[in-house]
């Protein structure tokens, strides 16, 4: 029945309602595609699971797997076919000696049951090598220098290389994906004498069965915890677990995006409903009621949130055309299958609802301006009537900030499909909020207070109690300024450190550059004559010894990862550089039960020990290859792993582990560049048995992963710093109408416009200042949290970035400060007069 | 002589006053008004600032509550409506003119005098016709596509009109219509309304502050002391308004 009045309501604020919408569109546009990515990369798993494990159940365990075993698998579920592997990593020697760390997979003529191998010359096969052929992967084949026809030699073998992978089937498991991979027949694996003992050996067994069961019902058929299972669900949990980082990642920035645009949108439409209630108030005058102006209000809001879901879909949609090719590159190196972006409904319904109670929230400020407001106070002359309804403002603001917070928690769990995580993540970004919101309020009370008792100049108070009072936009130019500076500041300030620890004149030139494990005992003295040609030594020689943690305090150890893992353990005379004692003194070179009592004491490291609950005086038992070993906890340590020197997590003193079966560790720390190569190819050539890794290339290759994981961090900073730029042009924008009311007054009351200007100016400058100034302090805190405890680096401020950043703030507030003068100023006509 | 299309009886209003409790805590602005307006009938009501004359336009356009008494509006006794019932009462009943015009900014000036029309869901081309004609009768025609902000006072008090003449509303009230015009203009839009108001036949409700303006009236009234009180123009002029 309103329908005309209401359309040309709409069309005559289609400016205003166009802001709103661009700023709800880029606001629902991360969440979106972070959910549409995930979705199609879960669906992608999900069809290609079976292909991803290329069975139906692998059966894992460090000895080899015994046909009984198999036998109660095939009683359970019935087996079709079975297919035997043997996974090892090693090192091997290339053309023009280059070598390399690689992952050697011996494998049956039948593998893979699901999946097929594709090959440089584009043929394709389902099976594996055969004789004393060796099948290399595109990446072995490179980082070797190797070429088809060519041969390679694995410890004892000197294999032809027949065949170069393009695609192998199933993706990489041993080395973290970091060694590429090369396939030999599983026959040849013994007689590269590269299984011995100290290696580790995976043995597997990949099964095609009947029927099809979890992996906990057929971990209750086989009954022994050495055997690992995985079924196809098993196997992309792993890659999910990955997935599940990257969304997490991609949640916090679209969370960070659309909190930002949505508090921009509430914004603008609660000053349009401001501006709306005298219209409103006419309209219900001429005949409109309180409910039909709600509802088309609601409505309106609604039109609003719904247009930026759909320009948001359709974006998507867009933009899933562009993703699916460069996803879909990324994830072939690592995952059989074709990727597709797919676009599901459950997404868009997910966006739809988020526009509904963005609609509702958005509508509640009206809603509650509308229940006061009386018509009434369209007359002149009613200032008999005071305000009758109570003043409820900090219940609504608290109501509103619980369904804010709600529908934040809502959002983040959808994108993450986790709602613990997504709770977490809305109370982090909530809190974070929070305390920049009610700081930068403290500030400013604290400086209108300082300016007053100090009797400071007029100017001055005035500023003082305009901060203090300080008026939703100036708050919420505080808050984006400040929140975007705490995302840059922290994503900018771990770049650094990344780049002082691992890059020139940090990591890369202090580590060593071999790091040596698997050294036989027999062949540690030749070893160091070898290295000895070279003019160095093995530093850090320790000998590394696989044990069984087995009690604790005569307790036997519950956990599982104890029964099934060996923990490796050394002896140690004296700490080392990477090493640094917390608690307890130092161990003495040798055990003394004179002196040390009647059992050894052993140092163990501080995360281990809070890990696993240990403490000081602990009586630990460990399984030595069949011979019980007891010692008790005399210090702790903290270890700083990155030094990438042989670090252990159990340490004995000397004298008590010496006879038993033990490989070594060692660095070597070449004198040139020049002498890496020769020195490289003469280990590799003379001990197979050994295992060596090219810590500078390793270090180069975690130096790329960083950066690829930080460089999008860094961009997506950027791109929340942008968006606030954005959000605030669109609260000046918003702000002027209102603004022309206090500049009249100060006007009238005598002020000339250059002290406004200035008044306006230092405002919005000591906001965004105060605002860069905690966001940039903030991030600085949380990049030293994340590099202590996360990336282990050792942290480094950059000052100069904290100064650019604070003054960034600075300097856009100012600018924002004058442009909403000039903007204000205009619309009065002061700045013609005037200026 | 006509049936009252306006009967107040007994009305009384007042407000509570925040922060005050007990007797001091209300403040009571009509104590008791009594008065009726026929069809066609021009009436004047005088008063000091802050006397109640805009609380007492509010209460019989129903916009405000009252404590107690009666208004009747045609016949139908404002009270017994609910507020859906009163709005659509109130719009085909009653049109109101402000001081302060109250008219859309960000609509047209025929947008505006459409206004009650759109809201009662009459046809657009009814509505677009009756806008143009009440825009032509209070000498705007060629200016309805412009905004309020472009159009003089004078102006926006003319288009405020020409929307109450499109209601075609019995009653009309007016609130200081002249406050916000010079002389010159302000007799103009006066001679319009009261025109207008005796072609259509609708009784008209003048609250003002100007003798003048009041002496064009059929009957003057004051309020005072939160009751009305009929009397002489020079007893107004005594007051000193």
């Amino acid at each position: 029945m309103f329908s005309r009045y209401f359309r040309t309501d709409l069309k005559r604020s289609m400016r205003a309602n166009w802001i709103a919408i661009a700023v709800l569109f880029l606001s629902f546009l991360g969440p979106v595609v972070s959910s549409v990515l995930r979705s199609s990369v879960e669906s992608f798993l999900v069809s290609n699971q079976r292909r991803i494990l290329t069975a139906d159940l692998a059966i894992t365990a460090y000895r080899p797997i015994r046909e009984d075993e198999v036998d109660r698998v095939r009683e359970v579920l019935g087996i079709k076919r079975e297919v035997r592997e043997v996974e090892f990593v090693t090192m091997a020697l290339g053309g023009a000696s280059q070598g390399s760390l690689i992952e050697v997979h011996a494998v049956e003529p039948s593998f893979p049951i699901d999946g097929e191998f594709t090959f440089a010359d584009g043929s394709k096969k389902a099976g594996g090598p055969t004789g004393e052929n060796l099948w290399v992967t595109s990446d072995a084949a490179l980082a070797l220098d190797l070429k088809s026809g060519g041969r390679l030699k694995l410890g004892r073998v000197d294999f032809l290389i027949e065949k170069v992978i393009t695609q192998a089937p199933g993706i990489s498991r041993g080395a973290f994906g970091m060694a590429p991979r090369v396939y030999i027949p599983i026959e040849q694996a013994s007689r590269t004498g590269l299984t011995g003992f100290g290696s580790q050996i995976y043995h597997r067994v990949y099964l095609e069965t009947e029927k099809l069961a979890t992996s906990e019902v057929i971990k209750e058929t086989l009954g022994d915890p050495d055997l690992f299972l995985r079924t196809p669900d098993d196997s992309v949990q792993g890659i999910e677990r990955f997935t599940g980082f990257v969304s997490l990642y991609l949640a916090v920035v679209s969370v960070s995006l659309f909190a930002l645009g949505w508090a921009a949108a509430f914004y603008i439409i609660r000053t349009q409903a401001i501006e709306r209630m005298r219209a409103t108030a006419i309209a219900i005058v001429f005949g409109g009621s309180r409910s039909s102006m709600l509802g088309f209000e609601f409505a309106r809001t609604l039109a609003l949130t719904a247009i930026a879901a759909v320009l948001a879909m359709l974006a998507a949609w867009g933009a899933a055309e562009f993703l699916e090719p460069v996803i879909g590159q990324a994830l072939a190196k690592q995952v059989p299958g074709k990727f597709e972006i797919v676009l599901s409904i459950k997404d868009f319904l997910g966006l739809f609802v988020t526009s509904l109670v963005s609609a509702v929230l958005f509508t509640a400020p009206f809603a509650q301006r509308l229940r006061s407001s009386q018509p009434r106070e369209l007359f002149d002359d009613s200032a008999l009537a005071p305000p009758q309804e109570s003043r409820s403002g900090v219940r609504s603001m608290l109501a509103l900030s619980a369904v804010g917070f709600l529908t934040l928690a809502a959002l983040a769990s959808w994108i993450t499909r986790d709602v613990k995580r997504g709770f977490q993540l809305a109370a982090g970004f909530g809190a974070a909020a929070g305390v920049i919101h009610f700081a930068g309020i403290g500030l400013f009370r604290a400086l209108s207070t300082v300016f007053r008792a100090t009797g400071s100049s007029a100017f001055l108070r005035l500023v003082g109690l305009q901060l203090s009072r300080a008026r939703f936009a100036v708050r919420l130019s505080f808050l984006a300024i400040g929140l975007s500076t705490f995302v840059a500041s922290s994503v900018g300030q771990i770049m650094i450190s990344l780049g002082d620890e691992l890059g020139a004149g940090g990591k890369l030139d202090s580590a060593p550059d071999f790091f040596l494990f698997n050294i036989p005992e027999s062949e540690v003295e030749n070893l160091q004559a070898t290295v000895a040609k070279y003019g160095v030594s093995l530093d850090f020689l320790s000998p590394m010894i696989l044990a069984r943690l087995q009690a604790k305090n005569g307790e036997t150890m519950e956990s599982e990862q104890f029964r099934k893992f060996p923990v490796r353990i050394t002896w140690r005379e004296k700490t080392i550089g990477s090493e640094k004692i917390v608690k307890g003194k130092p161990l003495h070179e040798k055990y003394d039960p004179a002196v040390d009592g009647d059992l050894p004491l052993i140092s163990v490291e501080s995360r281990f020990l809070e890990r696993n609950k240990l403490g000081i005086g602990d009586r630990l038992l460990f399984d030595v290859q069949g011979v019980p070993v007891e010692g008790k906890i005399g210090n702790v340590r903290s270890v700083r792993w990155t030094d990438f020197n042989p670090n252990f997590f159990i340490s004995f003193q000397g004298g008590v582990l010496e006879d038993a079966p033990k490989t070594w560790l060692a660095n070597i720390k070449s004198k040139s560049r020049e002498d890496r190569i020769p020195l490289q190819a003469e280990i590799v050539r003379n001990y197979p048995d050994l295992s060596l890794i090219d810590v500078s290339q390793g270090l180069e290759k975690i130096v790329a992963l960083m950066r690829s994981i930080l460089g999008p961090a860094e961009l997506a900073a950027w791109l929340a710093s942008a968006f606030s730029v954005f959000v605030l042009v669109t609260i000046v924008v918003h702000s002027t109408r209102l603004r022309a009311h206090e500049m009249n007054l100060f006007r009238i009351l005598g002020a000339e416009p250059r002290r406004v200007r200035l008044l306006y100016r230092a405002e919005f400058a000591l906001a965004s200042g105060f605002g860069s100034l905690l966001g940039s302090v903030g991030g600085l805190g949380l990049a030293w949290f994340i590099s202590i405890q996360f990336l282990d680096l050792e942290f480094r401020a950059d000052p100069v970035r904290l100064l650019l950043t604070i003054l960034a703030g600075l300097a856009l507030g100012t600018s924002l400060g004058e442009w909403l003068y000039r903007r204000t100023a205009r619309g009065l006509g002061i700045e013609r007069r005037v200026v | 002589m006509s049936d009252p299309v306006l009967v107040c009886a007994k009305v009384k209003k007042s407000y509570v006053i925040p922060g005050e409790s007990g007797a001091a805590g209300r403040l009571e602005v009509l104590k008791g008004i009594d008065f009726e307006v026929r069809a066609g009938e021009t009436l004047a009501i005088m008063g000091r600032s802050g006397g109640g004359k805009s609380t007492l336009l509010s209460c019989i356009s129903g916009l405000d509550v009252i404590d107690s008494g009666e208004i009747r509006l045609m016949g139908q006794n404002l009270s017994a409506l609910d507020a859906n019932s009163l709005n659509a009462f109130r719009a085909s009943r009653i049109g109101i003119v402000f001081q302060q015009f109250q008219l859309l900014d960000h609509f047209t000036a025929l947008e505006n005098v459409r206004l009650p029309l759109d809201l009662a869901g009459v046809s657009p081309e009814k509505a677009d016709q009756v806008a143009l004609e009440k825009l032509e009768r209070v000498g705007l025609a060629g200016r309805e596509s412009h905004f309020p902000d472009r159009m003089s006072r004078g102006e926006c008090q003319r288009v405020a009109i020409a929307r109450v003449l499109a209601m075609g509303v019995p009653v009309i009230y007016a609130d200081e219509p002249t406050g916000s015009l010079d002389v010159k203009t302000g007799k103009v839009v006066m001679d319009l309304l009261f025109t207008s108001a005796k072609e259509s036949g609708a009784a008209l409700v003048l609250v003002t502050h100007d003798p003048l303006l009041a002496k064009r009236c059929d009957r003057i009234l004051r309020i005072e002391d939160g009751l009305l009180k009929e009397g002489p123009l020079e007893l107004t002029s005594e007051l000193g308004v």
